[in-house]
Order: C-alpha cells, then sequence, then structure tokens
C-alpha cells in the first residue's frame, strides 16, 4: 500500500504482451464486436460521452460511459458509478503491449452492487467462471 | 490531510473506507510493530489529538486496530485480519482480468 494523495487505494493494473498487430487489438477492444467475445456482452461504441452497459448476464447490466478514446491507443470508460477501466495499446514493431487499469477502489467502489463485499465475490465469482467458460470454448474452438 | 466528517463517522466503516485516507494509512504503519497510546500516535500528525482520535475510532470500527486500557492510558495496536480479507477482495479482481487478459490473448493471436 502506497500514499497518494488522492482519497483512494491503488489501482488494479496488468499488462501482457500480445502477438497481434496494434490495429487488430484495437479493434478487439475499442468495439462492441470484440468486446463482447473476450469481456462481456455489451453496446460500446467508440465516441466519448457514449452512454453503455456491460451486461454480466443473472448479474445485471451495469451503466458505463465512454470517457476517452484515442485509436489505437487509449480507451477509457466509467464502470458504474465509482470505477474506471483503461485500456492502454503501445506499438511494439508489429505486436502490441496491452495494459489494463481497474482503478477508482474505495468504499462506495467495493460495494458498488450494493451488497457486502463477501456477497458480491460469491456471486460474481460464479458468474465470471461462467462467462470465462464460455470465452474460452468461443475463442479456443 | 483529510478528517472524517460526522456522517462518516456515523456509519459502520469498512475496511476500504477506513483505509481509503492517508493519515490512516500512516497510522496503521506506526502501529505496525508496536503498541501506542494516543500521545504518541498524535505526535506524529500535524493535527489535533480528537482528530486523531476520530481516525483511530474508524479504524477500531473497520476491526484493523485494537485498543486495550493500561492504567488510565488506552494504547492501541495493528490488527492485520480485516486486511487479508481486502487483499483477497483485490486478488479475485487480479484473477478476473488475468482471465480476461488470456481471452483478448487468445482472440486477437487467432488467424482469421
Amino acid at each position: 500500500m502506497t500514499d497518494t494523495t488522492q482519497d483512494k487505494l491503488p489501482d488494479i493494473r496488468q499488462t501482457q504482451l500480445l502477438h497481434a498487430p496494434i490495429d487488430k487489438v484495437w479493434k478487439a477492444v475499442a468495439t462492441a464486436e470484440g468486446i463482447s467475445v473476450w469481456f462481456m456482452p455489451n453496446d460500446f461504441q467508440p465516441i466519448v460521452g457514449h452512454d453503455f452497459h456491460l451486461d454480466a448476464g443473472p448479474y445485471g447490466k451495469s451503466p458505463c460511459k465512454v470517457t476517452e478514446i484515442d485509436p489505437p491507443n487509449r480507451l477509457s470508460f466509467n464502470w458504474g458509478k465509482i470505477w474506471f477501466v483503461t485500456f492502454e495499446l503501445v506499438d511494439k514493431g508489429g505486436q502490441t503491449e496491452f495494459t489494463l487499469i481497474h482503478g477508482g477502489w474505495s468504499a462506495e467502489g467495493a460495494t458498488e452492487y450494493g451488497e457486502p463485499h463477501e456477497v458480491v465475490r460469491e456471486r460474481m465469482n460464479g458468474g465470471w467462471v461462467g462467462i470465462v467458460g464460455k470465452l474460452s470454448e468461443y475463442v479456443g474452438a | 490531510m483529510s478528517e472524517p466528517n460526522a456522517a462518516s463517522a456515523e456509519r459502520k466503516h469498512d475496511v476500504f473506507q477506513a483505509i481509503s485516507d492517508p493519515t490512516r494509512r500512516s497510522v496503521l504503519r506506526l502501529l505496525g510493530d508496536r503498541e501506542l497510546p494516543l500521545n504518541a500516535i498524535s505526535s506524529h500528525f500535524p493535527m489535533t489529538r480528537p482528530a486523531v482520535s476520530k481516525h483511530l475510532r474508524i479504524l477500531a470500527e473497520a476491526g484493523l486496530v485494537k485498543e486495550r486500557k493500561v492504567g488510565r492510558e488506552t494504547r492501541y495496536r495493528l490488527d492485520a485480519d480485516p486486511l487479508r480479507e481486502l487483499k483477497s477482495w483485490l486478488a479475485f479482481y487480479e484473477r478476473f482480468w488475468e482471465n480476461k487478459l488470456d481471452a483478448l490473448k487468445r482472440y486477437v493471436e487467432t488467424d482469421d
């Protein structure tokens, strides 16, 4: 845990080198079709200010809003009331370094779904395991 | 430096709330390896003792700080158990994103 000037917890940040050109990765992370394959069904559009929903199946739809679009390098959206998600893409000579940032961790963020942490975690865990399983089937076929 | 306001002091505090404040994180670090009375804790912060006391109460309500009386003095110490809960909560999301990024990798690395 590090000190920050803001009243927030540290972001989750993950980086992955993808063996695919940046334009292909951008298409996968900045179109509704692409996002629905690896993340969740949605009605995303790459337009700043666009309101859309991520569909977590039986766990409900999260209202989201696009806050930043900078093709093919950067995309941000608000996830629910508190969280934000940023995708960063860097061209690495035909490959792409992809970074995911999931931030906005605060008390309110933890209870985004209006339930105690433990309850949300248990319920969403089941849901997400299902989603990820479905994805593996789809892309692994 | 932020102080807890009246509204937040009335709520039951959870771990996220408790450690979202830089002062309270400093208090926890201070109590990491020793038990201290309020005076000793206050001397580390540019704020009044009642203000530090409020922070301690929020930490105590979240279960992060335990207190006990020694004579006329109340001493405070860290209880790290709730932090382990928090860690598993964040670890859950770490794992969630690892799965998603793996799915993205498989997706974009598949030939059209």
